[in-house]
């Protein structure tokens, strides 16, 4: 494997909502083609790390780097032209909109037609449901269906960094094993991806490293592999039922 | 009982004050959802475009399409640094409170408007007759004043224009991502302080629209725009805030009810009709006559 440069690289974030503050010191780093799960239970900080790379909120301390530039404090829509592509929890898709006009919209960056048409074409043959759907509106959509809708979107723009919170989230199993296979393959296509995910099992097992959140800091850090294989990520976190 | 020409002379008037109604309500409308701004200052471009079109008309002596054009131009104008000055610096230091706030701001943009208005023209009024001279025949003694026609065909135009450009163009369709969730515009890359800057502007721009179209009828003095305002959001409120596409069927109607209540019960009770009738709509249907749809512009 080719030895390179974090893509993404996060200094001593910190970051929360108006005066309540949330991530106290959060540091990580994803490498280009690295799948990098954040995992920590429910409150942990993991959307509110997210949704601060992605620019929906301003980090109150630290640093964030993205390929040669520095990007905390710039507005979403910049980040987002930057190619980093957001595909959070509550998806935020165009409900009263085609499944058409909303892959052509997550393309807004892109002013080229043919790389438009590239992108379409490599998203509707990732997800084939969406291709045959292509005219139904977002918000006619089954749950299942609008995830990865959110995704396809998410990839429209040819990112170099796919942040993705909770793909699964109130899938059915079949559904949520489909989801973790396109992310697997996306991985092998050469995509970076930072992952949060509740199904912490199927996460360690199909991401590279992981990082393990806590409190608004970053407790634990290492080789999915072997965080498989630590005591308190075994009895914290994979010893209540997680499939 | 009413001859058929009566009926006529009538329907047309309705249909014809309609489609103003329609060309505000849609702008106001856009705004709102877009936005979430409840517009209180609309009537304000509304005599923008009156003035402007009275001066270019009657004064520098343009062609009347001329003037209508340079009533748009001016809407738009006027619109975008609206949007620059107050309600673009207001979202970036106080978002919360938002409707409540941009309601209160448009009230007070709304007085200060017509009192600049006030202080630079004076309080009279400023007409013409006609743009157009002549009328259509339509056999046995009905007809349409040319003038009537023609900016009808104006306000009709422009509602097709603006459903083109938001169905069919990026920033159209940009705008209507931002009405629909604006968090997810963001992060397909809109930039939601370009996109209120256009809406606002364009929702202007319709404003002096009719304000200038309907200079032969309503001419140009400093509150004007407030029956125009109270009309379009009487429209807005009866098929459902934020409702674009019900909003032009809405003007119609109101149009018609107008003038037929007007007709029936004279003047004086045109607006108590109007209420009345209003009241027991949201009685029974609180979310408007078609309900809130958001400004989807989707065939399904
Ligand atoms: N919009 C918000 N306003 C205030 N507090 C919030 C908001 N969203 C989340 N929080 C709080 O921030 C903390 C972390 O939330 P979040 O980042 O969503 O956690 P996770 O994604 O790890 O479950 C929680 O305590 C939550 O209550
Ligand atoms: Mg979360």
């Amino acid at each position: 494997m080719l030895k390179a440069g974090p893509l993404l690289t996060v200094t001593q974030l910190e970051s929360g909502y108006n005066h309540l503050q949330i991530l106290w010191d959060v540091s990580l780093k994803v490498l280009k083609g690295e799948m990098v799960a954040l995992l920590g239970r429910n409150g942990a900080g993991k959307t509110t790390t997210l949704r601060t790379i992605a620019g929906l909120l301003k980090p109150k301390a630290g640093q964030i780097d993205f390929m040669d530039h520095r990007i905390d404090g710039l507005p979403a829509h910049e980040i987002s032209r930057m190619r980093i592509s957001f595909v959070p929890e509550n998806l935020h898709l165009f409900p009263a909109m085609s499944v058409m006009e909303n892959l052509l919209l997550g393309a807004y960056g892109i002013r080229d037609p043919g790389r438009t048409k590239g992108s379409l074409a490599f998203v509707c043959d990732t997800f084939p449901a969406l291709a045959r759907r292509r005219k139904q509106l977002a918000g006619s959509l089954s749950g299942g269906e609008r995830r990865m809708l959110a995704l396809g979107r998410g990839l429209m723009s040819q990112p170099e960094l796919l942040l993705v919170d909770e793909p699964s989230l109130g899938l059915a199993p079949k559904m949520a094993t489909t989801v973790f296979d396109t992310l697997s393959k996306l991985k092998l296509a050469g995509l970076t991806i930072l992952l949060v995910e509740q199904n912490v099992h199927t996460t360690l097992q199909i991401s590279d490293r992981s990082y393990v959140l806590e409190q608004g800091r970053i407790v634990m850090e290492g080789r999915s592999k072997e965080l498989m294989k630590d005591d308190h990520v075994c009895k914290t976190y994979l010893g209540s039922g997680d499939d | 009982m009413l001859g058929p020409t009566a009926l006529w002379d009538l329907f047309v008037t309705g249909i014809f004050r309609g489609g103003m109604y329609a060309l505000m309500a849609v702008g106001l409308s856009l705004v709102f959802g877009v936005m979430n701004i409840p517009h209180f200052a609309h009537g304000e471009f509304y005599m923008l475009g009156a003035y402007t079109a009275y001066f270019a008309f009657a004064v520098f002596h343009f062609p009347a399409f001329m003037a209508i054009l340079s009533a748009a131009s001016m809407g738009l104008l006027a619109g975008v640094l609206v949007e620059k000055l107050v309600f673009y610096p207001l979202r970036r230091r106080h978002p919360e409170e938002w409707v409540l706030n941009t309601f209160l701001v448009t009230v007070g943009l709304s007085f200060v408007m017509q009192n600049a208005a006030l202080a630079v023209w004076g309080g009279q009024y400023r007409g013409i007759t006609q743009y157009w001279q002549g009328a259509i025949q339509l056999g046995s003694g009905m007809h349409i004043s040319l003038d009537r026609a023609i900016s009808f065909i104006v306000a009709i135009f422009c509602i097709a224009v603006l459903w083109w450009f938001l169905d069919f163009t990026r920033t159209g369709k940009a705008i209507r991502a931002v009405a629909q969730d604006e968090t997810g515009a963001l992060l397909v890359g809109i930039d939601l302080d370009q996109i209120h800057t256009i809406t606002f502007g364009l929702s202007s721009l319709m404003a002096a629209i009719a304000g200038a179209s309907l200079l032969s009828l309503n001419p140009a003095y400093p509150s004007v725009g407030l029956a125009p305002l109270y009309k379009s959001w009487y429209v807005v409120v009866l098929v459902g805030l934020g409702n674009m596409a019900g909003a032009i069927p809405g003007g119609f109607l109101v149009g018609l009810l107008e003038t037929f209540s007007y007709y029936a019960f004279g003047s004086g009770w045109q607006d108590v009709i109007s209420l009345s009738i209003l009241i027991l709509i949201l009685l029974l249907k609180p979310a408007g006559l078609f309900g809130n749809r958001g400004i989807s512009l989707s065939k399904a």
